[in-house]
């Protein structure tokens, strides 16, 4: 009971501080103990942004890139597609609030494929890769798209274009090309899922 | 929750373990034993598994990975592309003798039926977890025992083609080979663990079983296929091979190693058994990818026919010739040229994969019923015969879909489909496999219906349209030009172009609110979908080789035999069973036909059998293919020698076919000889076909001998009919015999060499080995004059691992050393660990290569009774 008070008292806090918070979202490498291991993290930078405080318990959020199986070299046919063909094989849907695309990222095993990206065994210059893609979508040439992974670590389908700049981050919601919408009611989805898979265990 | 301490054990765990697994130093004997073989022992070999493996490596993608982390933070890995390529290599090169090490020492078990379910329902379903969860539980048990293994495996990392792959470029070692093999074990072979003075981005291992189980011919094809499946799990959990990934020990793991490397045997031998499948011979046909660039395979043409009818045209060729170009070149040059190739036709296929993928999707929308509805709008709206663009285009589409209807052209052919049904065979992920399950039945059905419903069209505009405006077949997509095998001599538009089409007015296909178009027109959009069925079918046939691997491959580069034996093709034991079925019936029809006045003798031998085509079936989701042999399995021939009527050594010969053997009394000579064929022997070999082109088909042929046999001849003339007549037969029927026993490419033939034995050689005779030594060691025993005494000192060393110094022999009722033909006699041989002779009985024929012992190994000195006592069977050698 004293758990799920907290977790609407979280989720209200969320839901209360929407409006007015800024992100930063940013993919890093690091070698620690002589492993070099990929980081990823949320930055809350706006004034009165409360949800990485929330989640994480300071100003911004970092958890390790997942393992991506066989996602290093050109053999996966979704990364493919990503840097390859990404408009035509998926399009845009609707744009994508901030809490939302947060929720999204530390809801879902993903992960994020940077305009210099760690998966990018196709483009020789930065020009070619998902830059182009990005501005068509989201309105600039900066961020990532997030790839879901199935339970085996194998790329499912890219499922959000997220553009980033020094304002912060604009989002929306990728679905492949010619495919009927899958989630209808996609919010009370994710809200299930937070209720499901969350549980108050921010990653740390 | 994992603690620091914990994971600290597990660190120095791994890494005690990757130190005792690492490899000491390498000698002669950490070497299998080397065999050459010729062509009919290749065939034969195939059907044996393999004790020394190469793995050919690519490190460009380890290599990009280091430069994409150097972009995301370039203090991490600037300019570590280098170490990423090298720490790649070496992790490969232990991954495999890991493995191997903890396979052979028994610590890791061979796939039972249990983990063998698992892996096919894990290759079926590509949902592994539950392998995965029954591989860990075995590896965990295996690394306690691992600590005080012993090494059975050797990993070396090849710079170049030397003498330990001399076998791939000839059937049978000289003496100067073995000199070559001698001064290479003098030195020290760089092991895989070794660092690199050269960059590593393209690398050959190659893995050894110096020492393996009795009974490995019976397991060793369990044997790698366990291995394959323990190296895949290992290469991404297991913690040792973590700990010999170093840095990249989070990264690595996301590589996938059964598509970065491909294993080949060194030799004839095989690492998977071969089959008459699809699936195999696709992974065989990457052989030809191996040749120099400008050399054409199958696996770039636009709609292949098949790595079986590949396998028809080619037929019977060259190996064991260096015919991959492995003589003395380095390797890296080699693996780089095989990795482009390789790489480029990977590349194209997985784009066609993508591009059906995207034609299918958007199928889903608008189907292919409506699509003509839409062309026939079009063509009341924008007239062709004001737009030639629009005629040409319509004239390039109803050439394309009559090809794919013209049963002479066999692309709708009913193994079409099954090749495209297939999904096991595609290599997909579990979501791309649901995908392509809807995709496939999508992409063929609007096939059909666009051919059946354009047809009317095409005709209508056959008699309308085409009599009357001018076009071309610039609109010709490239699968039907090469389809049409240069009949249309008019240049293709530019691709961009030609993709595009006609420029209608408007688009007729877009996504993203219009920003995206998709066909420009109706009748695009219809070559589009004509395009990705034809796609559809050479991924589908390649898949195996170039699709999404999720098992460690294995190609049969270096022995094309593998497949000719296994779709039998070419039949290894065809010529020692001829050779052997003619003495017997040419001896019978002397013996008949001894009474005539004039020796005729009449003989039917078959021909080796002629596959001509190959009936497709699906088993359990694999395309077999089963041979259909050509009707004609006789040659008929009629030889009368007409000595006894001219008075002189004169024969004629008739038989129905090109190239019959022709011999008046088989005794060597000065012979004059003519045949109507011009076909006196058999065509010198090389890689592409062989002795195909002669269009005779019978020969007619006459001599006469002018020898020492003229005079028997003449004698035989005046001699009457009967025993005397036989024995001329029988003369010519051993004659025969003798010759076809000389056939060295369709006998199997086979010579071993062991490196230790070749090693010690070298080093005893001061960096040469004499010529005494050579027949003993092509044989695979130690440089002893006698080769029967030098077989029974191998048996010796094989059975109690001493090591022999001296051998000799006292065959019975002789004194001599060296014997011809059968014979038997006692062995005595020197070892260092006793002062006496051990003996043993022994029979043998050096010139058949025929050995067998008649007794154990015994002495009369008690050292040497004790030694053998105490001295335990080993392994196989």
């Amino acid at each position: 009971m004293i758990r799920a008070a907290l977790f609407m008292s979280f989720l209200l806090s969320i839901f209360a501080a929407a409006s007015t918070y800024a992100l930063g979202l940013q993919q890093n490498a690091v070698e620690v103990d002589g492993v070099i291991r990929v980081m990823n993290s949320i930055h809350c930078t706006a004034k009165g942004e409360t949800v990485c405080e929330n989640l994480c318990g300071a100003k911004s959020c970092e958890w390790p890139e997942p393992l991506c199986r066989d996602c290093f070299g050109s053999g996966d046919a979704v990364l493919r597609d990503v840097f390859q063909t990404l408009v035509p094989t998926y399009e845009g849907v609707e744009a994508i609030t901030d809490r939302q695309v947060v929720y999204k990222l530390l809801t879902r095993s993903t992960v994020l494929v940077a305009n210099k990206s760690l998966y990018d065994f196709y483009n020789g210059s930065e020009d070619a890769g998902i830059a182009p893609h990005l501005q068509t979508l989201c309105g600039a040439r900066d961020g990532f798209i997030a790839v879901e992974l199935d339970d085996d670590n194998r790329p499912t389908s890219a499922f959000l274009a997220i553009c980033t700049s020094p304002k912060g981050i604009a989002a929306r919601r990728l679905r492949p090309a010619g495919a009927a919408d899958m989630n209808e009611n996609e919010e009370s989805v994710l809200k299930l899922k937070l209720s499901n898979e969350l549980r108050l265990s921010p990653p740390n | 929750m994992v603690t620091n301490a914990t994971k600290w054990a597990v660190v120095c765990l791994a890494t005690a373990l990757t130190l005792s697994e690492a490899q000491a130093g390498l000698n002669a004997s950490s070497f299998a034993p080397i065999e050459f073989s010729n062509r009919a022992q290749c065939a034969l070999d195939s059907r044996l598994p393999a004790r020394s493996v190469l793995v050919v490596g690519d490190g460009y993608d380890a290599g990009r990975l280091g430069f994409n982390i150097a972009k995301l933070n370039a203090g991490v890995s600037a300019g570590k592309e280098t170490d990423a390529m090298e720490t790649y290599r070496r992790a490969v090169g232990f991954t495999f003798t890991t493995v191997a090490n903890r396979l052979l020492a028994g610590h890791l078990p061979l796939l039972d039926q249990q983990l063998r379910g698992l892996l096919s329902t894990c290759e079926s379903t590509k949902k592994c977890r539950a392998l995965d969860l029954e591989l860990s539980e075995l590896w965990k048990k295996s690394q306690d025992q691992a600590l005080s293994s012993a090494q059975h495996v050797t990993c070396i990392k090849s710079d170049r083609f030397s003498a330990l792959q001399g076998h791939l470029n000839k059937s049978r070692p000289s003496l100067s080979d073995l000199n070559e093999l001698g001064a290479l074990l003098s030195k020290s072979q760089p092991t895989c663990e070794q660092s690199s003075p050269t960059t590593d981005r393209f690398f050959l291992l190659q893995i050894d079983l110096p020492s393996v189980p009795k009974n490995f011919d019976s397991i060793g094809f369990d044997f790698w296929r366990s291995l394959k499946t323990y190296a895949s799990w290992a290469w991404r959990s297991a913690p040792e091979v973590r700990a010999a990934m170093g840095r990249y020990a989070e990264l690595f793991p996301g590589l996938a190693l059964e598509d970065e490397v491909l294993l080949a045997p060194n030799g004839c031998r095989a690492i998977t058994l071969p089959v008459c499948d699809l699936q195999r011979l696709s992974l065989d046909a990457v052989r030809e990818l191996a040749k120099p660039p400008q050399t054409a395979s199958g696996f770039e043409a636009e709609l292949p026919n098949g790595p079986q009818f590949d396998l028809l045209t080619k037929g019977s060729r060259s190996v064991a010739d260096g015919f991959l170009g492995t003589n003395g070149t380095a390797t890296e040059e080699w693996v780089k040229n095989f990795s482009k190739r390789f790489n480029e036709a990977r590349w194209v296929s997985r784009n066609k994969l993508q591009s059906v993928a995207r034609t299918g999707s958007w199928l889903n929308q608008l189907s292919a019923a409506t699509l003509t509805e839409d062309l026939k709008r079009d063509l009341e709206r924008f007239s062709p015969e004001a737009n030639p663009e629009f005629a040409s285009q319509l004239a390039a589409v109803c050439v394309e879909a009559r090809i794919l209807r013209d049963p002479q052209f066999k692309v709708l052919r009913p193994d079409f489909e099954s090749v495209l049904e297939s999904g096991s065979t595609l290599g997909l992920s579990a979501s791309e496999l649901k995908n392509q399950k809807l995709l496939l039945p999508r992409v063929i059905e609007a096939v059909k219906t666009i051919g059946l419903n354009i047809k009317p069209i095409c005709e209508s505009l056959e008699s309308s349209l085409f009599s009357k405006v001018s076009y071309d077949y610039g609109y010709l997509s490239d699968w039907a030009r090469e389809r049409m095998n240069g009949l249309v001599s008019q240049k293709s538009l530019p691709k961009e172009t030609r993709v595009r089409g006609w420029n209608r007015p408007e688009p007729y296909l877009t996504l993203s609110e219009g920003k995206v178009e998709i066909c420009r027109s109706p009748i695009a959009c219809m070559q589009s979908v004509l395009k990705a069925y034809v796609d559809l079918y050479s991924v589908s046939v390649w898949s195996a080789a170039l699709g999404r691997a999720h098992r460690l491959k294995d190609s049969n580069l270096f022995n094309p035999y593998a497949e000719l034996n296994a779709c039998k093709v070419y039949d290894p034991w065809f010529a020692t069973d001829q050779a052997n079925a003619m003495l017997t019936q040419r001896l019978i029809t002397s013996a008949l036909t001894a009474a005539l006045p004039v020796p005729i003798f009449a003989e039917f031998e078959s021909k080796r059998p002629q596959v001509k085509s190959f009936n497709t079936k699906i088993d359990n989701g694999a395309i077999r293919f089963e041979p259909e042999f050509s009707d004609e399995s006789n040659r008929r021939t009629f030889f009368a020698d007409l000595g006894p009527l001219t008075g002189a050594p004169c024969a004629v010969q008739y038989a129905n076919e090109a190239g019959a053997p022709f011999q008046v009394y088989g005794v060597g000579g000065v012979t004059l000889n003519y045949c109507s064929d011009n076909k006196g022997s058999e065509t010198e070999l090389n890689d592409k076909s062989e002795g195909k082109t002669s269009a005779a088909r019978r020969s007619i042929c006459g001599g006469c001998t002018i020898n020492l046999t003229s005079a028997v001849s003449s004698i035989a003339a005046a001699a009457p009919a009967g025993p005397i007549r036989f024995a001329f037969g029988a003369a010519r029927a051993f004659s025969l015999y003798v010759n076809a026993q000389k056939d060295e490419k369709n006998r199997p033939i086979s010579y071993i060499v062991r490196p230790e034995y070749v090693a010690d050689a070298y080093s005893e005779n001061r960096g040469s080995i004499p010529a005494r030594c050579e027949p003993s060691l092509i044989n695979g025993f130690r440089c002893f004059e006698d080769l029967c005494a030098a077989n029974a000192a191998h048996v010796l060393e094989t059975k109690t691992g001493l090591r022999a110094t001296s051998a000799g022999i006292q065959y019975e009722g002789e004194s001599t050393f060296t014997q011809q033909g059968p014979s038997s006699g006692t062995v005595g041989i020197r070892v260092n660990e006793c002062d006496g002779e051990i003996m043993a009985r022994v029979s043998c024929d050096p010139t058949m290569r025929r050995f067998e012992m008649r007794s154990e190994f015994s002495a009369f000195s008690r050292s040497c009774t004790a030694l053998l006592e105490r001295s335990q069977p080993g392994g196989v050698r």
